[in-house]
């Protein structure tokens, strides 16, 4: 599928900030392993910025701009229009070295009680990828999708005990059960079309899920423990992953002043045959 | 030079100059009532309300104490770490200003104003309540000491002349609220009349004020002895010569602040620039007549605005801790107080969940 | 009257005396320096140390004590006695660190771009990403000259028969440098006659050679760059050190509020405007360094500094990332660092040690917590450590849970045998105290190393630990030319 993308995000302030440095990571996966094809992407900054760009330790492709003078708001328009793929990488190149990173803790993903009892009920299978499946249907089953009981920053043992919350939520628990099982598993940030990125049809932010490893020959196979379908297909854009949320964060910055900050994000993704 | 260390240079001037200004205050206090004795107990709260009014935290004073009186009052202004106008905090905030930038001046100078902490640090209440003008003699020795050692061992770069702006600028500020207190009580005092008299117990008064900027010689030397309070005002306000007057001191401003930036008296670079040399030009052609006639109070309530005004401009055209010359004009647009401690704030971005 | 070092004890003989011999005789090149102390009486002595103390205080030579409301501050005690290294260990101490200093700069290299030698599994991968100090933002960036270890300070010790050790090797924001300057000063003025009998060897000159280390470094391209040193402020422990090293370098002491990035460049707020910085002499810690990339919350960093230093437009002194080489877990393989990547045998020996990580090496350090000392392998300045023999078994039940529950933040030593040196203890009373050293090592285009180094001395009757923040001292320290 050809898909379009207008990510937004608009940050405003009741009184003026200035020194605002951003890095946003919102461009689409361009990686060569990678089964999507990105045909193109603008990056559009209010007040305007001059805009860099490097890529970071996990092939990401991040952007990044500062803007000196004062202002009352910044907005972060983004628009990409990408070759979706089945959301299957085409092959496992990754080292061993690199594999090391998602197979441990990280800081939104623990490997505490909840989820040591948790994936106590998963026989070990021989087969990574259907163990991997197995946990993933049952965070599908069994984990209550519900907005505004978690933030940004909970952590995998928070959503465990809660066992409620949001996709960016449901991949950290995947990922600390997978891990756990020492199945390297690492975090995807991008979009959903149709039916938006949540269960009930609702636009208003980027998706996450995981990509776990399964060996040299399958590479790495996405999974989505929010939706009942499991697996990444021609609908799901990736942008990037990391280890959890904080590797592959759409937008993070900093800035100076003292005002109230009010943070809106609109996302729009369209078929474009 | 770093617009962090022109600050610090500028505060710890500013802070200096006024401890050893509310010691003055203090000090003259003292004596005024001493000489008034016999028409009103040492105890009589006017005199010691005046000097809250002139360091102007009435509330956060009311707050803190239930009547005003020597003790109280002497409490607040040279002890209370509530009151960060008291000697102690501004001695104080005047050290961690200068710690800050401590490779920046000379071990001379850090040493005095260590050496004033420390004494500050080891003086008892009780000390200062038996023997205040040794109290205060101290406290002012030392920022003359301080001064002098500044001008014999600080390069004539920058960095001194915000040292002689942060100095001028409190000073002739300092001066009109002294002014502006002693007369709204003599007003009151001599109810009725419109005009200040200069019946001998409100020449007293007038001649206290002389002293608390160590006027009265001066004073005499070129009015001999026409001790009359538009003469007093005069040369408190007007006179050129003298250096605690308020136009010698924004004239010492000045001249610091066109040093530079370059400005001159036809051409001027910045706002800052711009008010002081305006101001300069007020006082120059101002008479005392016109000043009385305008109305003293009002007079001297706009001279202390301007004067907020220029330390505004002063702070958004070298310290602010942005770029100036890209901001707006407006200063209630602009930036937090930056001195050490203030609030400098980085803020991190909400980050919107991934759902 | 009582004679200095007559009554001095130079037992247990398990430690090694830097003054006298086990048989108690003199060690030849300390002879001149005996010899006078011996013509000394206490009032000597005592007009000698007051005339450093006020020359401390009044020039403010303090640090600062963590864990205190606001932080005390306190001078740095001195001890009046120098330690003297003749030269030929001293050459051996050189040769050692440049050794040493040159394989753990090309491990950094390789650790951060090829990773051949975890490929080899010379040095296990899940110790370097697994380490806090291994900077994901770094790795591919080519730092100046392929420098990142510019400003180093190794901790040396003695074993008992006087081997040189290398104890811990300091590859941050080592300190004390300006402490070694002031005690050569200061000795200088106490003691103009003994310091003239002897052929010492100069360090005033480090000043220089760290400025010219720092503008080696430079972007290409810029003339005449503009170095700064950033310092966390002036409430960090070492902040008189920042201050003194920036006035003796010329250099301008900033905080990160003075600093601005704007489109990948660093600039410096100034009265009259932003002014580009070409290299920064960073005193602050990597995670504090710019909120946009490490912790959000830090109020002494620049934000963006790390995207402009990757694209080359600001060199940073020491590079991002150089913790991951200095990690008490890592120090255990420098010995084959060395050997994987010159090919040459280690000059300067590793004190053993024990690795929680390790299975075997777990059990031996849970049964033997009482003898070893364990530390921690991210911290520094003798916190989150325990000294085995001089603990209670609660502190060691402690450490225990602690050792279990994060093996890989662990590891345990023999309790190290610091050699001893006579000191002054309770003003009057000569002590031999335990010492160790810290030479300061300059990697630019060339490596440069100051004759001698800061000599820290614990200044309590048998204690071990030297860190200014727990008690200790120091030394002035000669390297001497016969």
């Amino acid at each position: 599928m050809i898909l379009k993308v207008e990510h937004t995000t608009i940050f405003e302030y009741d009184s003026p900030i200035y020194e605002t440095a951003t890095e946003v990571r919102l461009h689409p996966d361009t990686s060569l392993s990678s089964p999507q094809r990105c045909a193109s992407f603008k990056l559009q900054v209010e007040p305007a910025a001059t805009i860099f760009d490097y890529t970071d330790f996990y092939g990401n492709v991040v952007n990044h701009f500062n803007i000196l003078q004062s202002h009352k708001k910044v907005k972060i328009l983004a628009t990409s229009v990408v070759d979706t793929g089945n959301g299957q990488s085409v092959a496992g190149d990754d080292e061993e070295i690199l594999l090391t990173d998602f197979t441990g803790e990280s800081r939104y993903v623990h490997f505490d009680q909840g989820i040591r009892e948790f994936t106590s009920m998963f026989t070990t299978l021989e087969d990574k990828c259907q163990l991997a499946e197995h946990i993933c249907r049952e965070i599908n089953g069994t984990f209550v999708y519900e907005p505004g009981i978690t933030d940004v920053h909970s952590t995998s043992a928070v959503v465990m005990a809660l066992g409620r919350g949001v996709c960016q939520d449901f991949a950290h628990v995947m990922l600390a059960a997978c891990r756990y099982l020492a199945i390297p598993a690492r975090y995807v940030s991008g979009y959903l079309y149709g039916g938006g990125s949540t269960p009930d049809g609702r636009d208003e932010a980027s998706h996450a899920w995981c990509e776990v490893y399964c060996g040299k020959e399958k590479g790495w196979i996405g999974m989505d423990p929010t939706h009942k379908t499991l697996f990444a297909d021609e609908r799901y854009i990736k942008i990037g992953s990391g280890r959890d949320y904080s590797d592959v964060p759409p937008v993070r910055g900093t800035y100076k002043g003292n005002a109230q900050e009010k943070l809106g994000v609109s996302v729009r993704v369209s078929a474009m045959e | 030079m770093l617009s962090r260390v022109a600050e610090s240079l500028f505060w710890m001037s500013r802070y200096y100059e006024r401890a050893e200004n509310t010691a003055r205050f203090l000090d003259v206090n003292f004596n005024l009532l001493l000489d008034l004795n016999r028409i009103t107990p040492v105890e009589n709260p006017n005199y010691w309300i005046a000097l809250i009014l002139v360091t102007s935290q009435k509330e956060s004073f009311d707050e803190l104490y239930p009547e005003y009186n020597a003790r109280t009052v002497t409490d607040y202004l040279v002890f209370s770490r509530e009151n960060p106008n008291s000697i102690t905090s501004c001695v104080s905030l005047a050290r961690e200003n200068a710690r800050s930038i401590i490779e920046s001046i000379s071990s001379e100078m850090w040493e005095q104003i260590n050496h004033l902490y420390h004494f500050l640090q080891g003086t008892a209440q009780q000390a200062v309540h038996n023997d205040p003008s040794g109290f205060y003699r101290e406290i002012k020795n030392a920022s003359h000491l301080f001064q002098g050692i500044t001008d014999n061992t600080f390069s004539r770069n920058e960095g001194w002349d915000f040292i002689q702006i942060g100095k001028y600028l409190e000073r002739a500020d300092n001066v009109a609220r002294l002014i502006d207190v002693k007369y709204h009580m003599l007003l009151h005092e001599t109810q009725g009349k419109k005009k200040i008299s200069g019946e001998s117990d409100d020449i007293i008064q007038w001649m206290a004020v002389l002293k608390s900027c160590s006027a009265l010689e001066a004073f005499r030397k070129v009015y001999l002895s026409k001790l009359d309070p538009e003469n007093i005002l005069r040369f408190l306000i007007l006179d050129r010569t003298f250096p605690r007057s308020i136009n010698f001191s924004i004239c010492a401003a000045e001249d610091a602040l066109w040093r530079i930036s370059g400005s001159s008296r036809h051409r001027y670079v910045n706002n800052a620039d711009r008010l002081i040399g305006k101001m300069e030009s007020e006082l120059g052609y101002a008479s005392i007549d016109e000043i009385m006639s305008e109305g003293l109070h009002d007079y001297l309530e706009d001279l202390e605005e301007q004067l907020v005004r220029i330390g505004e401009q002063v702070h958004l055209t070298y310290f602010a801790y942005h770029t100036p010359e890209i901001e707006p004009n407006g200063i209630e647009e602009a930036l937090p107080f930056t001195g050490v401690g203030g609030g400098r704030a980085i803020w991190s971005q909400a980050q919107q969940q991934q759902q | 009257m009582k004679r200095y070092f007559e009554t001095y004890d130079h037992g247990p003989l398990r430690f090694f005396d830097e003054v006298f011999s086990k048989e108690g005789t003199p060690r030849p090149h300390y002879g001149k320096l005996l010899q006078r102390f011996r013509q000394f009486s206490q009032e000597d002595i005592n007009a000698r140390r007051e005339i450093i103390n006020i020359d401390f205080r009044n020039q403010g030579i303090t640090f600062t004590v963590y864990g205190v409301d606001e932080g005390i501050e306190r001078i740095f005690p001195f001890d009046l006695i120098p330690r003297i290294l003749p030269a030929k260990e001293w050459e051996i101490l050189e040769k050692g660190l440049l050794q040493r200093i040159t394989a753990l700069n090309e491990f950094l290299f390789d650790i951060y771009h090829t990773q051949k030698i975890l490929k080899d599994r010379v040095v296990p991968a899940e110790l370097i990403l697994g380490s806090r100090h291994f900077a994901r933002e770094f790795v591919g960036v080519n730092p100046p000259l392929g420098v990142y270890i510019h400003v180093t300070g190794s901790d040396i010790i003695r074993d008992g028969e006087g081997n040189y050790l290398v104890l811990e090797d300091n590859l941050r924001t080592p300190s004390g440098v300006s402490y070694m300057l002031q005690n050569r000063q200061a000795l200088k003025r106490a003691f103009p006659a003994i310091f003239g009998k002897y052929k010492v060897r100069p360090i005033e000159n480090y000043p220089q050679e760290l400025l010219r280390t720092l503008q080696e470094i430079a972007p290409p391209g810029r003339f005449d760059p503009n170095v700064v040193l950033l310092t966390p402020g002036i409430y960090n422990s070492a902040y008189f050190e920042h201050s003194f090293l920036a006035r003796q370098m010329g250099i301008e002491l900033t905080e990160g509020k003075d600093l601005v990035v704007n489109n990948n460049k660093v600039y410096k707020r100034t009265t009259r405007g932003l002014e580009r910085v070409d290299v920064i002499y960073r005193r602050v810690d990597d995670s504090f360094i710019d909120p946009l990339v490490f912790r959000p919350d830090s109020r002494l960093g620049v934000a963006g500094l790390i995207n402009a230093y990757r694209k080359g437009n600001v060199a940073l002194a020491n590079a991002i990332g150089t913790g991951v080489a200095d990690d008490k877990v890592i120090y255990s393989f420098v010995p084959k660092i060395i050997r994987y990547y010159l090919g040459e045998d280690p000059i300067l020996q590793n004190v053993p040690t024990w690795l929680a990580s390790n299975p075997a090496d777990l059990k031996y350090i849970l049964e033997n917590l009482g003898s070893l000392v364990v530390k921690a392998a991210n911290e520094s300045g003798g916190y989150g450590m325990l000294v085995g023999p001089e603990s209670t078994l609660a502190e060691q039940e402690k450490f225990a849970e602690m050792i279990v529950a994060n093996p890989r933040n662990y590891i345990a030593q023999p309790t190290i045998s610091l050699s001893r040196h006579p000191s002054f203890i309770n003003d009057s009373e000569l002590y031999g105290c335990h010492i160790d050293l810290r030479p300061y090592v300059l990697y630019g285009k060339n490596v440069t190393i100051v004759p001698g180094g800061l000599t820290r001395v614990a200044l309590k009757r048998g204690s071990l630990v030297v860190n200014s923040s727990q008690g200790g001292g120091s030394k002035d320290t000669w390297v001497i030319d016969e």
